[in-house]
């Protein structure tokens, strides 16, 4: 409540504020700088990690309004969608890559996917993406990358802007934003609404994409107290309801939920002198959920739950300029986080304490070296160290070669660890691996247990899912504009958890914990390149190579003990090494190609986007456990998406109109997320204020 | 495309065909020297019109035996829908006993000494021979789970199924009628373990 006063109460300032013109010199920034694979300001083409920055004018060019928009459009990445929308990355799913809001870690995963969908675009100022594992800085969920979504701008101008968009399947947006600099900091606010009617595809029973509503609130304050103190303090609340409802034997059930999330920050910075640097930060999440589900006919409960997770981190972090070739970063913090949830036993609480250092070495002017680590200690499961180290040199002025080697860990989560669920319905029961022991002896006793196939007290403690991973690449310009990116990338991932029968009960069913298991690898090749035709065209492209494994199943490959059915005499058969096609949800080929106008004079930008994806595998029919059968795959598509804006009264007015899917392509069967053609049009007002003279 | 597939699934009936000609034309001497050889059954309804009851069929004779005959040991194996019963354990009154391996039909040429287990009410020895998919329903057999099994009267068989759709389409789908099993099965008369 206090942070609305707040900012109503700096939007009535607004108007005092704005006759004070800002005087501190804004040093123009000419070259991008990213904060993400280091931990402070570094420039893009310095540091050596390949860093994706995806700018506010692309995302706006793009007409797009939630995050997943923008990230199905970049090379190597995919959209997936299982408990939640998510990104694959590197070829590893949505629960390995982390997802930061200005450098703090967002919360609130179902099934290790965070949903992108919960974060509106409208107001950020940049995307930065990571890929290849960065927990040598984030610890866990940092193992196939780590996306940063910005929204601290350090411009100078101040603007307040409203804005709207209408498009198919009722999907309305409505924003306002305003950033008010001042001589000593800036303070920033926005609130954003979601509506959609979701759709349904084919003839399914239940809407594919629910009836959904939100509501974003942010707001950040910034401000330099001397030369030497600043602080920052930003929020963000965000609601989501949803309608659906689903057939059940019995009839009807409506199925409506809620979905909260909060999360706020603190940091102080202090830089008592040119070489030395510290910043304390509080950080505060909360996540929770409400379901309901109820049959239609008689209001009665079909099944209720609920979810709250919070989760509380101090951290202290010093950078040091010890020598010009040396910099040296290091941090220490604590995790609380805590969880109540239906299907859990008691309120659940996680500690985890955890150091990192990184020394930026730059031995001669060709070389940038970054040497770091992390170690978690946790008192869950066992502790973490996660190494790190990068390199880029440079050929010339125009090429370097970029090279890293990295550890990047998955924790175990809440539901492996504590969940305690009994299906009533069916029979079954499914333990966390800390409950298991002393859950399973109590069935014993119970008489419940016919026969245990694997002693929970036995089994080794579940680990963590732990990565190490190389990547190298090369980047630089060719011919006169030619921009080209190329990595290639290998990733083993072991330790993998998964779901494990380790007592029969007495009426047959099965009693499932958690067990560390299977590893996996992927491995691939990226490559990226950007081409400006005159003084308003670009065109762009990219295409990533991917081939992935599950390791024990290979090997049976490798032994003849996995079968197929041949498709021309019908009969069974080993299958051969060259048909095994990988892991489910990845294809071996991807691209994009746009083309983009942008004429600043007239304020027009346009462009189009072709993205394409080849076959991958869906789902297995025949119990190989890999998909084989031309019924498996999902057949490779392509698709198109249209953008064209303009802008009016210098540039205070900018229209759009989008029209993604121009060909109307949908699989109902396999992809739920795409809806088909979609047409939108936007319009936003910028009313620029307090613009700095200097 | 979609041509090819109806061409493969002619080719499929006419092989169909093909085997049961043949399977026509070989009751002749059961001598226990020579090699068992295999044998094709199709569309052998199992409870298609879903009256509840299994589908009892013989190896040795290889035909389908009445449901009067359930208490006998006349019959090997049973079919109901997706589930499977031998003739022995609480299924009825032979030495039926069974397991599921992994390998292929065509190379299993001696049936393991050990690892069979016979029907209880709430568990039937051949379990895992198929596999559901939630989104299309469409019921496959697992590739290379091969049934080996005993008999009513304690001799050795191995039998694959290959399809559970009528005529065996090459991708069933929704519109395809179930229920109706097609499989391949080696019987050995002389009791021995061989298949060759």
């Amino acid at each position: 409540m206090y942070r609305y006063l707040f900012l109503f109460a700096c939007i009535m300032r607004a108007g005092i504020l704005f006759a004070q013109t800002d005087t501190t010199g804004s040093n123009k920034v000419l070259q991008e700088v990213v904060v993400t694979a280091t931990r402070n300001e570094q420039l893009l083409s310095k540091v050596p990690v390949p860093v994706t920055v995806i700018t506010k004018q692309q995302v706006q060019s793009m007409g797009a309004v939630l995050l997943q928009q923008v990230l199905a459009e970049q090379t190597g990445l995919f959209i997936t969608s299982n408990h939640g929308t998510g990104v694959q990355m590197q070829g590893l799913e949505a629960e390995y890559t982390l997802i930061l809001l200005d450098g703090e870690p967002l919360i609130g995963r179902t099934a290790g996917t965070f949903d992108l969908s919960r974060i509106v675009v409208s107001n950020i100022e940049r995307i930065e993406i990571i890929k290849g594992p960065v927990s040598s800085l984030y610890g866990s969920d940092a193992l196939a990358g780590v996306i940063n979504i910005i929204t601290a701008g350090n411009k100078q101008q101040g603007v307040t802007s409203i804005g709207g968009r209408y498009g198919s399947n009722n999907v309305y947006t409505l924003d306002g934003n305003t950033r008010i600099p001042y001589q000593k900091g800036s303070f920033a606010a926005g609130v954003s609404m979601y509506n959609s009617n979701g759709y349904t595809l084919g003839n399914a029973a239940s809407p594919t994409v629910s009836p959904f509503k939100t509501y974003t609130a942010q707001s950040r304050w910034e401000h330099d107290w001397s030369p030497r103190w600043h602080t920052s303090l930003s929020g963000r609340y965000y609601e989501q309801r949803y309608n659906s409802y689903f057939q059940d034997t019995k009839g009807r059930v409506s199925d409506v939920g809620k979905e909260k999330d909060m999360n706020a920050s603190w940091q102080v910075r202090h830089t008592p002198g040119k070489n030395f640097s510290e910043v304390l930060r509080l950080y505060y999440s909360r996540y929770a959920t409400n379901e309901e589900m109820r049959y239609q006919q008689d209001n009665s409960i079909y099944d209720v739950s609920f979810f709250k997770q919070q989760y509380i981190k101090p951290e202290y972090q010093a950078d040091w300029q010890l020598h010009p070739k040396h910099q040296l970063t290091g941090g220490i913090g604590y995790i609380h986080e805590s969880l109540e949830a239906t299907r859990y036993d008691n309120r659940m609480a996680f500690n985890s304490g955890y150091v990192f250092i990184q020394e930026n070495w730059k031995p001669a002017g060709a070389w940038n070296i970054l040497i770091g680590g992390r170690f978690d200690t946790h008192n869950q499961y066992p502790s973490q160290f996660s190494p790190k180290v990068s390199l880029s040199y440079n050929i010339n002025r125009d090429w370097r070669i970029l090279g890293a080697v990295g550890r990047g860990y998955r924790a175990p989560d809440f539901r492996q660890l504590y969940l305690h669920f009994n299906n009533a319905a069916v029979g079954y029961t499914v333990l966390g691996t800390r409950l298991a022991a002393a859950v399973l002896k109590e069935m014993q006793q119970q008489g419940q247990i016919k026969q245990v196939n694997i002693d929970p007290a036995q089994t080794k403690e579940l680990d963590a899912e732990s990565s190490w991973s190389y990547n190298l690449g090369i980047q630089g310009k060719a011919f006169a504009n030619t921009k080209v990116k190329v990595n290639f990338f290998y990733n083993a991932v072991k330790n993998l958890i998964d779901t494990r029968t380790i007592a029969v009960k007495t009426n047959d069913l099965a009693v499932y914990s958690y067990v560390n298991v299977h590893s996996i690898s992927t491995s691939g090749a990226e490559v990226e390149l950007l081409q400006p035709l005159g003084a308003y065209w670009q065109v762009s492209g990219g295409y990533q190579y991917l081939r992935s494994k599950d390791n024990d199943l290979f090997k049976k490959v490798k032994n003849g003990e996995v079968y197929t059915k041949d498709a021309g005499t019908g009969d069974t058969r080993a299958l051969k090494t060259s048909e095994y096609f990988g892991l489910f949800n990845r294809s071996h080929h991807s691209g994009n190609i746009k083309i983009a106008y942008i004429h600043p004079r007239l304020g027009v930008d346009a462009n189009a986007r072709v993205l394409y994806r080849s076959k991958y595998g869906f789902t297995d029919e025949n119990g190989n456990n890999t998909p084989d059968l031309k019924s498996e795959f999902v057949p490779g598509y392509t698709t198109v998406n249209l953008a064209a804006a303009k802008s009016l009264f210098s540039k205070q007015l900018r229209l759009q109109a989008t029209l993604e899917n121009i060909f109307n392509y949908t699989d109902p069967q396999h992809i739920a997320t795409m809806p088909g053609r979609i047409y939108s049009v936007g319009l936003t007002w910028n009313f620029y204020h307090a613009v700095n003279k200097q | 495309m979609k041509i090819q597939f109806q061409t493969a699934g002619i080719l499929m009936l006419s092989l169909v065909s093909l085997f049961s000609c043949s399977k026509n034309d070989d009751k002749v001497t059961p001598a226990p020297s020579v090699s068992p050889e295999s044998k094709v059954v199709a569309n052998l309804d199992a409870d298609a019109g879903n009256k509840g009851s299994f589908t009892l069929y013989s190896l040795a004779d290889n035909k389908v035996v009445p449901n009067s005959d359930s208490a006998t040991t006349k019959w090997d194996i049973g079919f109901k829908a997706t589930t499977i019963i031998i003739n022995g354990g609480s299924s009825g009154p032979g030495k039926g006993e069974a397991q599921v391996v992994s390998g292929l039909y065509s190379t299993l040429l001696v049936a393991p000494e050990s690892g069979y287990t016979t029907d209880a009410a709430a568990k039937k020895a051949i379990t895992g021979w198929y596999s559901y998919n939630m989104t299309t329903h469409v019921i496959s057999p697992v590739t290379g789970a091969v049934i080996v099994l005993k008999t009513a009267n304690g001799n050795y068989a191995k039998l694959e199924v290959t399809s559970y759709y009528k005529d065996a389409p090459a991708t069933p789908d929704a519109n395809s009628l179930s229920r109706y099993y097609r499989f391949q099965y080696v019987y050995q008369a002389d009791g021995s373990r061989n298949f060759k």
